[in-house]
């Protein structure tokens, strides 16, 4: 608990800290974006915290994050005094800045207990949590990786670095800031859509209609954090024997009705094991992953810390669109606080998860260009368009130098855009993923047609650029990679329905905000964010970036993270949307729209609903909030407590690496025939827990994160390894080590277990024992590289 | 008639002048024999580790570098010993009371005067400027900088540049003071004023970076590396445990006399003085710091928060001063004794509590008690009617003094007793090793990595080996591991490290107080192998 208390506590100071700049940012915001300034004051000291680092300004550990938050709480003061706006800003929005606080709290604590009675890890909890060790015991900058000793990490671990921020500076243990930061990354996420929502229905509805804008504020908070596909109430069918094979059938999801059409579910929630992933593989071949999902599922994964950049990003480009006049880059030489915020958050996303850089660029850019085009005539369109651009360039060239030190270090496995030649998402599978938020946002489009203008007619026919563009340079890719008939040949009946309601969506919306854009009506946000996230959507049908899955699974991460964008971005227009129409009728009619959006809306929640409990199993039982110990014996933990407190940052500790060895016929040791699998167990414990490198890890992701280059040289770290642990001497074995560049040796339970019938050598004949504890029968030994070196002292 | 002859005065000497001097001559005296007498522990220990080291152009961790850890890394390369480096902190922290001298005007006569002689007493103080840690000259330089900030006469642009590079060079105690410096000047900041600063901070950045000619290997700022290091130090008290033995009186009346200044600016509507909000800010902000850093055991947190807590408690005493003398003192003439008495009767009781190491039985306690009551009832009786309301601080006053007098004793007098002055590491282990090697190779455990840079200083080259090679003459080795082949213990009892624990309770707080020398002590021992004779 105290440590919860503590973590809250230097979140709300962060957000506290940033709200001077939160105010100069999001003027025009209900609460002046006080909802929005965790977020905002994360991705600020992370980046801060990152370059100090890389120049060796700030040392490692507690202490250098305590001081990044001091200089950061410290630039915010500064600011907020020679601005002097501050305190007005302040009194202005007290309100909003306490229902920020109180809704972050309320969500915080939440989640902190829910996750509390969670019994088992995430999936990939072992590599986030190395992630969390490796970014705080790093010596240096960009950080080591812990599972490839000798490399830098090659990944986007930007949120990582915010959960350490949260971690160190509260001076939780890393496996309690895991659980933390996720409810951290909940609750800002909840107050982001919140300040967001409010924001946008305050400018479409008006400051009078308080009660709405909460409705929206909301309205944003339930779909974006609480709101799942429409299969939850077909599996709580299911789970009670009330599953309709035809129904299930019609929506294509056969799949999910039980093997045992009799079994019942012993509780009210359907208490099948791990009911709830299966939501996550709706369409085939791909993940259809939602926030909901996401944190229930527990993995602090950078998609799921970029929820709240997301929202932040976003709101910078709303806030930006509802500025008044034109801009141009000499704005950047009179305000550069903007340029600097918008080139350390925008290239932030990319540093807290790559996928999203790219979307959310474009929707900054979307809409300073949509700014200037509305500030002056028609027919000065490409002069306005031109000064946009030379806006956004500055920031963009900022963002890219300011985060070049980790762009250097990363590589990734993308190897370009392809045109997807595939089966295609089937409408009923449409419908049950996105179909309730795809609802909610349609009232908008009344707005083009309810007040039409005369000229309404001209941007729906730019529109059609919308869905053409895209079906264009599907056709030129596939035909390059597939050949055009094999395409169209896979794509079946339901894909190519999917497509054509996609594409009369993008059209229809875009159009829609093109006209409402015209006519300089502020619903054209709405519109315009509605679009986009349709136009995502349609993207993933027809096109996919390359990677690792190119050959098998080839839109298989595309759709897992674009959709998802588009999800997070159609929640914020999806409520506003719904919110405004409820209010734009009048209230005899409002229950014809009211009783199916609450039908709807009841549906999306079911999910969320049977899912959380069936995840902290029933509640019975609280783990508490460190989920690195369970299944962990004494002997182990003395271990990992021994090296965490006196190996050095950059050592390099051999354990074991996941293959298993046995002593063949001929007596010399062979791998086993049958193999344990390595990515997703707990293989690299020791790293996982001290942050200290290990020469390779999860060798799967390795391949991911590298690319397919790095194959050759993982199997030979994997190989070393193996050499050390099967050595017929010390020779050999101290060779493998130093070719590794370790210095210590772990093994305890696990090693024994990889490497049987005594194949390991005597290590404690040529290795220094450093530590060796036998508790309840179970040993656990360090060995360390002997050491010999002259100490000049005169 | 003639004038009357001029008659010639003898030179006046105000009582000012003469107070100066003996607040001056306390601060010196306080400080000057643990300068000359003290063993090297704790902080200037490791300090000193690294200065050596690099004096033979070693990089090691233990180098921040400070000036002052340069300049002593200079001295090192002419002398092993320690006393010119502490002599170097000497004359830089007796600039301290030229510094408070200054900001009389500002703090006013009285609070200037009374500041110093807190600092005199602060113990953390006089142990880090009268030995040769690595921030042996950062409570001077933080005045300095107050001086320069709130003194009143604004530096010349080249002072403010020796300033800027004297801060930047110097380790975590003026950081506080700098942070508040910064917000209540971010209005006023321009890059006129900022200009020389900048340089100045520039080229001290250039030259810790270049870690004072031994070579860089990025961008350091000492301190922050020493900043950052106080969150983890080791030792056998943490900073919740100095804190209560060294700190309480000054930690307590500079919380007191924040909250007072706060309340004063309240009712009189203004600004407090320019120096007592920076102090003020100050002192936040360093508290801050000392309740961050709780669990380490590092002293530097504490040495900021008595620092600025001087600094506001000066001017505060003297406004009590004033107000005792303005007192209605016949009106207490019978209670105030009656709850000093009252006091002194609870003190013995628990004194003698603390020499036997347990509470006494019901009749002691119920005398503690009630002693204890009586005399708050009495204070408490005083302390309603305005008139009479001052003359209860004095048993407050008298019990901080009491506690800080024994505080600035202990830390200056009785240093190698002390758990302020942290571990030290006596020389028997290398003279023993030294003559039993008669010249030949000394091979020390990888476990006395650490403790080798200073002990084992001016010995030649040593092995440090985990496996005893065979042309190895003297073995220093854990006793707790298995004796190297072909050796015999020679027989002493060597020890490493030495290291005063903490009192465990409050009676043992309060024994101590009375026996400062009845400290736990955990010793670290090595055992010295020699070949046996043939």
């Amino acid at each position: 608990m105290a440590e919860a208390l503590a973590f809250w506590a230097v979140a709300m100071a962060i957000a506290a800290f940033t709200l001077p700049l939160a105010f100069r940012l999001f003027a025009r915001f209900p609460d002046g974006g006080a909802g929005l300034s965790l977020a905002l004051g994360l991705m600020l000291v992370a980046a801060g915290y990152f370059l100090l680092r890389v120049i060796g300004a700030l040392p490692a550990g507690r202490g250098g994050v305590l001081l990044a938050l001091a200089l950061f709480a410290l630039a915010m003061a500064a600011l907020a005094i020679r601005d002097g706006r501050a305190r007005a800003a302040f009194r202005r929005c007290r309100t909003g800045v306490a229902v920020a606080a109180a809704l972050f709290t309320l969500l915080f604590f939440a989640f902190a207990w829910f996750r509390a009675y969670v019994p088992g890890p995430a999936p990939e909890y072992p590599m986030n949590l190395t992630f969390l060790n490796a970014l705080l015991v790093s010596p240096d900058y960009p950080p080591h990786d812990p599972w490839m000793g000798g490399e830098r990490l090659s990944y986007y671990y930007g949120g990582h670095l915010q959960a350490v921020i949260l971690t160190a500076s509260s001076g939780a243990s890393a496996a309690v800031g895991y659980n933390l930061a996720l409810a951290a990354v909940f609750a800002s996420a909840g107050t982001a859509a919140a300040s967001l929502c409010a924001a946008l229905a305050r400018w479409l509805l008006g400051g009078r209609a308080r009660g709405w804008i909460a409705a929206a504020a909301a309205g944003g908070v339930l779909l974006l954090l609480f709101s799942g596909s429409l299969l939850g109430p077909f599996q709580l069918a299911a789970a009670h024997g009330a599953a309709p094979q035809g129904a299930f059938e019609a929506f294509g999801i056969e799949s999910f009705l039980p093997d045992d059409p009799a079994a019942r579910s012993a509780t009210w929630y359907p208490d099948a094991y791990w009911f709830w992933w299966r939501a996550s593989h709706l369409v085939p071949d791909t993940i259809t992953a939602f926030p909901a999902y996401s944190f229930i599922l527990g993995d602090l994964h950078a998609h799921v810390m970029a929820i709240p950049a997301m929202l932040l990003a976003i709101a910078i480009a709303a806030a930006l669109w509802r500025g008044r006049g034109a801009l141009s880059w000499r704005d950047h030489r009179r305000r550069p606080v903007p340029l600097i915020v918008v080139a350390l958050v925008f290239g932030g996303i990319a540093f807290v998860n790559t996928w999203d850089a790219v979307t959310f660029a474009a929707i900054l850019a979307a809409a300073v260009v949509a700014r200037n085009l509305r500030a002056g005539e028609p027919r000065a369109a490409t002069r306005r368009v031109v000064a946009a651009l030379s806006w956004l360039l500055p920031p963009a060239i900022l963002a890219i130098v300011a985060y070049a030190p980790w762009y250097g270090a990363f590589s990734s496995a993308a190897s370009g855009l392809y045109g997807y030649a595939g089966a295609g998402t089937r409408p009923e599978h449409l419908f049950l993923q996105f179909g309730a938020l795809i609802l909610f946002a349609m009232p908008v489009l009344g707005w083009a047609f309810v007040r039409r203008a005369p000229s309404s007619a001209r941007p729906f026919a730019v529109a059609l650029a919308a869905p053409l563009l895209p079906l264009a340079l599907w056709l030129i890719l596939a035909a390059t990679r597939d050949g055009l008939s094999a395409a169209f040949d896979a794509r079946g009946a339901g894909g190519w329905v999917t497509l054509a309601l996609h594409a009369a969506a993008v059209w229809l919306f875009t159009g829609t905000a093109f006209a409402l854009a015209r006519r300089r009506h502020r619903a054209a946000v709405v519109a315009g964010l509605a679009a986009f996230a349709l136009l995502l959507l349609y993207g993933v049908e027809l096109l996919f970036v390359g990677d690792n899955y190119l050959n098998y699974l080839p839109r298989y991460n595309t759709f897992y993270k674009v959709s998802l964008q588009a999800r997070i971005i159609l929640s914020v227009a999806a409520a506003v949307a719904l919110v405004a129409a409820l209010r734009g009728m009048a209230p005899r009619i409002r229950p014809v729209l009211a009783a199916p959006a609450a039908l709807l809306f009841a549906a999306a929640l079911v999910y969320a609903v049977i899912a959380v409990p069936n995840r902290a199993d029933g509640f019975a039982r609280n783990h508490g909030l460190d989920g690195s110990v369970s299944g962990v014996d004494s002997s182990e933990r003395g271990l990992v407590r021994w090296l965490a407190e006196n190996a050095a940052g950059a050592a390099v500790v051999v354990e074991a690496s996941g293959r298993r060895w046995e002593r063949g016929d001929d007596g010399r040791p062979r791998r086993s025939r049958q193999q344990p699998r390595i990515d997703y167990s707990a293989v690299n414990r020791v790293s996982m827990r001290t942050g200290l490198q290990a020469p390779v890890g999860w060798p799967g992701h390795q391949l991911q994160w590298r690319g397919a280059g790095a194959r050759a040289g993982i199997t030979h770290r994997q190989d070393l390894v193996d050499r050390v642990y099967t050595a017929p001497g010390a020779e050999e074995a101290l060779a493998a080590l130093r070719e590794l560049g370790a210095s210590y040796v772990v093994v305890a339970s696990l090693e024994r277990e990889r490497y049987l019938d005594g194949v390991m050598p005597p290590f404690g004949t040529f290795l220094d024992t450093v530590f060796d504890v036998d508790v309840d029968g179970k040993r656990a030994t360090v060995y360390r590289l002997p050491v010999a070196e002259l100490v000049v002292t005169r | 008639m003639s004038a009357a002859p001029a008659v010639r005065r003898a030179p006046a000497v105000s009582v000012a002048a003469l107070a100066w001097v003996a607040a001056a001559a306390v601060f010196a005296l306080m400080r000057v024999g643990l300068a000359w007498n003290a063993p090297v522990g704790g902080l200037e220990l490791d300090h000193l580790s690294g200065a050596w080291l690099a004096s033979l152009s070693i990089a090691d961790d233990r180098y921040a570098p400070t000036l002052f850890q340069a300049l002593t890394a200079l001295t090192l390369n002419w002398t092993d010993s320690e006393v010119p480096a502490r002599a170097l902190a000497l004359a830089g922290t007796l600039t301290i009371p030229f510094a408070l001298y200054r900001l009389r005007h500002a703090l006013g006569e009285a609070g200037a005067l009374l500041a110093l002689l807190l600092l005199a007493l602060d113990p953390a103080g006089i142990l880090l400027g009268a030995t040769a840690s690595a921030v042996a000259w950062d409570a001077a330089v933080a005045l300095w900088l107050v001086v320069a900030l709130a003194g009143g006469r604004a530096p010349p642009p080249w002072g403010r540049a020796v300033l800027a590079f004297l801060v930047l060079t110097a380790g975590p105690l003026p950081l506080p003071f700098l942070a508040a410096a910064a917000l209540l000047n971010a209005r006023r900041l321009s890059v006129r004023a900022l200009g020389p600063m900048a340089l100045g901070a520039a080229a001290g950045l250039l030259a810790t970076s270049l870690r004072f000619g031994l070579g860089g290997d990025g961008v350091l700022v000492p301190s922050f590396a020493l900043f950052a290091e106080s969150f983890g130090a080791s030792g056998a008290a943490n900073g919740a445990e100095l804190a209560a033995l060294y700190g309480l009186p000054l930690l307590t009346g500079g919380a007191v006399a924040a909250v007072w200044l706060g309340v004063r600016v309240r009712r009189g509507g203004h600004g407090p003085p320019p120096v007592e909000t920076l102090v003020a800010g100050a002192f936040g902000v360093a508290v801050l710091w000392l309740l961050l850093a709780l669990g380490s055991a590092s002293p530097l947190p504490l040495a900021a928060a008595a620092l600025a807590s001087s600094l506001l408690l000066g001017p505060a005493l003297a406004r009590i001063a004033g107000a005792l003398r303005d007192a209605r003192w016949r009106e207490g003439r019978v209670l105030l004794p009656l709850a000093l008495g009252l006091a002194a009767v609870a003190c013995f009781q628990l004194a003698a509590w603390g020499r036997a190491g347990g509470p006494g039985g019901a009749y002691g306690q119920a005398l503690v008690a009630s002693s204890l009551v009586l005399a708050l009832a009495a204070l408490a009786f005083l302390a309603v009617r305005r008139e009479t309301r001052p003359p209860t601080l004095v048993p407050v006053l008298v019990a901080g003094g009491v506690l800080l007098l024994a505080g600035a004793s202990g830390a200056a007098f009785n240093a190698d007793r002390e758990p302020l002055s942290g571990p030290v590491r006596p020389a028997l282990v290398r003279e023993a090793a030294l003559e039993a090697a008669a010249g030949g190779l000394v091979v020390a455990h990888p476990r006395y990595r650490e403790a080798l840079a200073w002990s084992f200083r001016d010995s030649g080259v040593l092995l440090l080996a985990s496996r005893v090679p065979p042309n190895a003459a003297a073995v220093v080795w854990p006793p707790d591991e298995a004796a190297p082949d072909g050796f015999v213990p020679l027989e002493g009892r060597w020890i490493v490290e030495r290291a005063v624990h903490p009192p465990g309770d409050f009676l043992g707080w309060v024994h101590w107080l009375g026996d400062r020398g009845g400290l736990e002590r955990e010793t670290e021992l090595a055992a010295i192998y020699v070949r046996p004779p043939e």
